[in-house]
């Protein structure tokens, strides 16, 4: 009772659990590294080796020198670009995860199956149609604009398609699905008698939703805005289709790097900025877990 | 003074009469008992009280205000949850001060009657330990703790001691009673455990099957009890079925006459209340039924035996402090008032 639920983690811990006791210390450990081996060679094909030769390549010139350059080049031509990625990625973390919110908790209170299924109907649609979808939605004579012109009598606007706005809306629209799924299954996870216990000392449902059911989800809370923030940094096809020329997301820089420049060097210079930012995130959410997970047993 | 009064609430689930015309009313510093098999109605009850369930039909006063349609947060009633339902992330603090903030009261008030209450229930040193932190019956403390402190009118215990183990139980149950009576608190105690209920009730009502079957001061339903469910219900009993001939039952020194229509009738004896004895008695009074002991539990303060009739197939079990052998004939002695016929 009282430990809210999350997704699990890769627990040490269920290692030792199916150990068995007659082994000595050393058999133990090989034991150990031998059952996460697996796991380990796929991390270090999939993920160290690329990492490791992305590094390498940033900081090397064609010849194969040791540099600088492609860092100067990242900073005097993308350090806005940079900013703006962030910007964005961190507008539509704090975007989702209002509306997330919102659904799971109108979900949790109330029965309503076709909000249940129509929210994660976006799961379903490949980023390409969306991204087309979107265009045609946000254009300057685009759905959005000639609803509102002729129901509202609107003057149209500009349209959104190219602007940060219409990349923010879309970037929305593609992750609460995913974030939401995780913290309505969190909320619906919590027993009805915390959220009862509040409500009969005088507590509004917005109270509760905050004082209560936010608290005891905030493991999960985290996953899905960690998952959120890494899946919209990491984007291509969205801003690619969506958002405005410049500024451009860092994925888009790089393709652009790649495809008109052959510049490996500094299109893995950004690709190795990204990873700072999602390791910075990383570490973040690390300790916060530490502590979360401290602060239940101690 | 009438602080509740509850008229023909009903609540269905499906075919399932959860309440069924249920009218009941606690008065001014009342423990009105609940008690009744599982799935009887009684969380059910409890929960419209306090707003959780939407009734079907009746109505719900509190202090004479027609409460049955107001939203929970808006009633002053404090439910005591089965499980406690201590929130996990605030320490002994925050949780019995949760319901004061909300009401928006100067910080050092909070304070004040936070720790007045913790020191009533003698947790005071418990403030900064986290739930997970606490034994079962500390908990229990704290959830109490929790609900007393925004003063309510009334308090809703849900069956606040079945999670605790036997020995806690007992003392808990008495000092439950003290802390009610000290606050002059109308309380309404909901447990499936006949022999609390007894000890602490002002006034008992026994729910069956969403219905209540009778309400009154213990020893009213102990010694009046309106059916035979009541009548096995509360109390330690043996039933026996005797079966009738010529529209007449008889048993032992006694003839109780049926009512057209019956076939048999089933005697409810307190099991408690009688005397075993070799020889016939004298007296009339009573019941007397002769019997053979066939089997003897050394129960710690008594024995129980289970003694052989001739008119029933149901043996009877009594208990008695005195020792007799498996096998000798003797006499059970049961005075008025300590059984009950009922016809079928
Ligand atoms: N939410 C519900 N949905 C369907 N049936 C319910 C619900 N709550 C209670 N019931 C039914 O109503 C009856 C009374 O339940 P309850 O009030 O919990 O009994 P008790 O507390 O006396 O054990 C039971 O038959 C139970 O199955
Ligand atoms: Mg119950």
């Amino acid at each position: 009772m009282g430990i809210p639920s999350y997704l699990p983690g890769w627990d040490p811990h269920l290692l030792g659990n199916i150990r068995g006791d007659s082994m000595d210390e050393r058999e133990k450990s090989t034991v150990g590294f031998l059952l996460i081996l697996p796991a380990l060679t796929i991390l270090a094909v999939l993920y160290i080796y690329p990492l490791v030769r992305s590094i390498a390549v940033s900081f090397t010139t064609d010849e194969g020198v040791l540099t600088f350059a492609n860092y100067k080049k990242v900073f005097d031509l993308y350090l806005k670009d940079i900013l703006y990625t962030l910007f964005i990625t961190a507008i539509t973390v704090g975007i989702t995860f209002v509306i997330s919110i919102i659904i799971s908790s109108y979900l949790r209170f109330k029965e309503w199956k076709f909000l249940d299924y129509m929210y994660r109907l976006p799961l379903f649609i490949p980023f390409l149609i969306v991204g087309h979808a979107m265009r045609i939605f946000l254009a300057p004579h685009g759905t959005l604009n000639s609803l509102l012109t002729r129901l509202l009598g609107m003057k149209e606007l500009p349209g959104l398609s190219g602007s940060w706005v219409g990349l923010v809306i879309t970037f929305v629209w593609v992750m609460t699905p995913f974030s939401t799924l995780i913290i309505l299954g969190a909320f619906r996870a919590l027993d009805d008698s915390y959220i009862e216990a509040a409500i009969n000392l005088g507590s509004s449902k917005w109270k509760v939703i905050k004082d209560i059911m936010i608290p005891l989800t905030r493991p999960s809370i985290m996953v899905a805005l960690v998952l959120t923030f890494v899946r919209t940094i990491s984007s291509l096809t969205i801003p690619l289709m969506v958002g405005p020329n410049k500024p451009n997301m860092i994925t888009v820089d790089m393709m652009f790097r790649v495809n008109y420049f052959r510049d490996w060097g500094v299109a893995n210079a950004l690709g190795v900025i990204s990873y700072l930012i999602v390791l910075g995130l990383a570490v973040y959410y690390l300790k916060f877990m530490m502590a979360e997970r401290g602060g239940l047993k101690a | 003074m009438v602080v509740l009064e509850t008229r023909n609430l009903k609540k269905y689930y499906g075919k399932v009469h959860a309440l069924d015309d249920v009218s009941i009313d606690v008065e001014e510093g009342e423990l009105l008992a609940v008690i009744g098999p599982s799935g009887s109605g009684k969380t059910t009850f409890l929960r419209s009280i306090a707003g959780f369930v939407k009734l079907d039909a009746g109505s719900i006063k509190l202090h004479g205000r027609d409460i049955t349609n107001l939203p929970p947060e808006k009633r002053n009633v404090a439910m005591f949850f089965q499980n406690y339902a201590l929130w996990p992330h605030m320490n002994v603090f925050d949780n019995v001060a949760y319901g004061l903030k909300l009401r928006k009261l100067p910080k050092d008030e909070i304070e004040e009657r936070v720790h007045k209450i913790l020191k009533l229930l003698d947790i005071e040193d418990l403030v900064n330990r986290k739930p997970n932190q606490l034994s079962g019956g500390q908990q229990q403390r704290v959830a109490l703790a929790r609900a007393i402190v925004v003063e309510p009118e009334l308090l809703l215990l849900d069956e606040p001691l079945s999670n605790l183990d036997a020995k806690i139980r007992m003392r808990i149950r008495f000092e439950i009673k003290a802390l009610q009576k000290r606050l002059n608190l109308a309380t309404i105690y909901v447990t499936h455990d006949q022999e609390e209920a007894l000890s602490i009730a002002d006034k008992i009502a026994i729910m069956h099957l969403g219905k209540v079957l009778q309400v009154g001061k213990p020893e009213e339903v102990y010694r009046n009890p309106a059916n035979f469910f009541v009548a096995d219900f509360i109390g330690t009993n043996s039933v026996i079925i005797v079966h009738g001939k010529d529209g007449k039952v008889q048993i032992g020194n006694r003839t109780f006459n049926l009512p057209a229509g019956s076939k048999y009738a089933r005697i409810v004896v307190r099991s408690d209340e009688v005397t075993i004895s070799s020889e016939e008695p004298k007296e009339e009074k009573g019941l007397t039924i002769s019997g053979k002991i066939m089997g003897r539990l050394y129960m710690g303060s008594k024995y129980r035996y289970e003694i052989e009739i001739e008119e029933s197939n149901d043996p009877l079990f009594v208990n008695s402090q005195n020792i007799y052998d498996v096998g000798s004939e003797v006499y059970v002695i049961i005075p008025d008032g300590s059984f009950f016929v009922y016809e079928v």
